[in-house]
């Protein structure tokens, strides 16, 4: 995948998070459709929004276990917060199924999301003598802190589940994910135009 | 048996000038393009087609590269891209990168032609004056800037290079607020801000859009056709012409030379993957530096035993970068006043600033050298990207609570202002930068059958 937009890497691949107040005080609209606190100078131009898929778990990878392990793991990695979307608002787990099995994708970035499931499940039986999905909070805080700080896969894995929750918060609703631009309203993101329609989007363009 | 007069590989920022030119004169040419024929009509702002997924590249597990780098305790290390994800490919497709770029136009200026008597031999580097002066080049700068459509405004500065005409042909795109914010205080310093040369239309003309100040538009193709890409500025045009087919996906993969040493054919895979050939009376080779090297160095014929034109052994060497540097300053929203805050929060018009006080350096400490341009702009707004760098806390995975309280300030606190520092693609500039001096043995060192080169970087 293409990480640069810009001519030159950013000086830091771990930019310095400012502090400080907040440009006034944000409304975060769960209820949706309400203009963005930011501005622009030309707006307005007469592109229709387009259609939002829906999208829906398939199951061609994962079994039911499994895809109650990843959308736990990914609800623990970016849960819900009382004035910002969860895992499950943005259609994480449906959206990671998605992104791993569309045509083109590199089977080592498939494999290291389907072994990272499948090596959390051991993990956890390992450790806890349970599945993953019935651990409370803190264990499965404990597991998963151990796998990133103290194995190469887990680290490697976990970036890769924080990447594709990134992919569903912040994509164009089109794909199913970031639904009714929940993840832009909340970070009070613009998004450009003109949005792409539901039949050119990625994989349909060539 | 001859297809047409002239036959170019690659229609971008080469090809594309050379195939306007030719059929407009008359001659009769064909464009062989490797990637597909997008229009208008597939650009969207997208972050993932275009930024996240190998839309307008190839597949890296089909079609890498490997890329040697040194390492001062371990040497020289090679990996391809296929296992890095460090792409290589700028834009496969009808108009190539410049589909994507975001369009800075600047002219060499005078001495960039004679760096080697102006500044002096490099150790190590192999650096020759041009054959060719800025005086020579002069008339064809001003031709491409009308035939591309270039804004801007030409001011006086101490680097300013001469020109036959007076401005660029069109005024500069909408500004964003921040330009004079940077004006006030570059004159305060004593530096000398300049708007920005940029092949984007600021309103409709030549039968193309105007620029819609998206805010999306490095690595993005352009809906409007605002953005002066070789496709959108050129080859429409060649086209119209009647004297230029351009055929897109079709991979040339090897030119065939007869007993004089004359290239006679193209050989390419059309869009059926299946077999073709283009036969011309001149051909074009017009790739970038990778791409071009490569398939002359797999064209080997009778009179051509190491590859085309190689018969020196200098074809895949001597590889330019342009060198450069980045970094960003952090605007807080809370440290401004609400009318201040509320303009710098405006998404859409272009910072348009760039300084060239330090076009040429003359330092105590490393004497006279090239320097560059230092070009002023908010970091690229795809938010999926920018998410994903919060994502650490030095080396440690955050998640939970703490990230999304970084992501929340990251992206509503605050706007960031970046600069980036462009030393255009000369050995000496390439010098100051003591671990990428071009030498002979940059470059391409061997291809590897038609699917990969080798790069060495130092």
């Amino acid at each position: 995948m293409k990480q640069s937009n810009e001519s030159f890497p950013d000086e830091s691949s771990d930019d310095v998070s400012t502090g400080g107040g907040r440009l006034g005080r944000r409304s975060f609209l769960l209820r949706g459709g309400a203009a963005l606190a930011t501005v622009t100078a030309l707006a307005g131009l007469p592109y229709a929004l387009p259609k939002e898929l829906t999208r829906e778990f398939s199951f061609v990878l994962f079994s039911h276990l499994q895809q109650q392990t990843v959308s736990t793991v990914q609800e623990h990695l970016f849960p819900q917060g009382p004035d910002s979307p969860g895992a499950a608002d943005i259609n994480a787990a449906a959206y990671l199924e998605w992104a791993i099995t569309t045509p083109g994708t590199y089977p080592d970035t498939r494999n290291t999301i389907v072994n990272g499931v499948g090596r959390l499940q051991d993990a956890s039986r390992e450790r806890f003598d349970a599945v993953f999905v019935d651990l409370d909070d803190e264990r499965s805080e404990q597991l998963l802190r151990y796998l990133a700080d103290k194995t190469r896969w887990g680290r490697a894995w976990l970036s890769l589940m924080l990447y594709y929750i990134f992919e569903a918060l912040l994509s164009d609703p089109v794909y199913g994910s970031n639904p009714n631009e929940i993840g832009w309203r909340w970070l009070q993101h613009q998004p450009g135009f003109p949005r792409p329609p539901a039949d050119k989007i990625y994989g349909k363009l060539r | 048996m001859i297809d047409c007069d002239v036959c170019v590989i690659g229609s971008g920022a080469g090809g594309g000038p050379i195939a306007l030119t030719l059929a407009e004169a008359g001659y009769s040419v064909v464009v062989l393009e490797k990637g597909p024929w997008f229009t208008e009509q597939d650009f969207f702002k997208d972050e993932i087609a275009c930024c996240r997924r190998n839309t307008y590249s190839l597949n890296l597990q089909e079609e890498f590269h490997v890329v040697e780098e040194y390492d001062s305790d371990r040497g020289w290390l090679a990996r391809p891209t296929y296992d890095s994800g460090w792409d290589f490919w700028n834009g496969n497709m009808v108009g190539g990168s410049t589909n994507l770029m975001s369009g800075f136009f600047y002219r060499l200026k005078p001495k960039d032609f004679r760096l080697l008597s102006e500044f002096g031999a490099i150790d190590g580097a192999n650096i020759v004056d041009w054959p060719i002066s800025y005086d020579d080049l002069e008339p064809y700068y001003a031709k491409v800037e009308r035939e591309v459509g270039i804004s801007g405004r030409v001011v006086n500065h101490p680097n300013q290079e001469p020109r036959s005409t007076e401005d660029f042909p069109f005024a500069p795109t909408a500004e964003h607020p921040v330009a004079s914010w940077f004006d006030e205080a570059s004159e305060r310093d004593g530096l000398h801000p300049i708007p920005v040369p940029r092949a984007i239309l600021p309103h409709q003309a030549n039968g193309r859009g105007g620029c819609q100040y998206s805010g999306y538009c490095g690595s993005y193709g352009c809906s409007s056709g605002a953005k002066g890409s070789s496709r959108a500025a050129l080859l429409n045009r060649a086209g119209a012409s009647g004297n230029c087919d351009i055929r897109a996906n079709s991979h040339v993969y090897r030119l065939d030379s007869d007993a004089h040493g004359r290239v006679v054919r193209a050989n390419y895979y059309d869009n059926n993957g299946l077999p073709a050939a283009v036969h011309a009376d001149l051909f074009v080779i017009a790739c970038q530096a990778v791409e071009t090297s490569r398939l002359m160095l797999l064209s080997r014929g009778p009179r051509h035993p190491q590859g085309l034109a190689n018969n020196h052994g200098q074809v895949g060497k001597n590889l330019l970068f342009s060198a450069g540097g980045a970094g960003t300053g952090t605007f807080l929203y809370s440290k401004l006043e609400p009318k201040k805050a509320a303009a710098l929060n405006i998404q859409g018009p272009f910072v348009n600033r760039a300084l060239q006080d330090w076009y040429y350096v003359n330092d105590d400490e490393t004497g006279r050298m090239k320097g560059g341009t230092i070009e002023f702009l908010f970091r690229h707004p795809n938010p999926i990207g920018q998410a994903n760098r919060q994502k650490w806390e030095s080396d440690r995975l955050l998640w939970g609570k703490p990230l999304k309280q970084k992501l929340q300030s990251y992206f509503t606190d605050a706007r960031y202002l970046r600069f980036e520092v462009f030393s255009t693609g000369s050995p000496m500039t390439i010098a100051m930068y003591r671990s990428m001096k071009p030498q002979e043995t940059n470059g391409i060192l061997r291809s590897r059958g038609s699917r990969s080169a080798v790069i060495r970087i130092t």
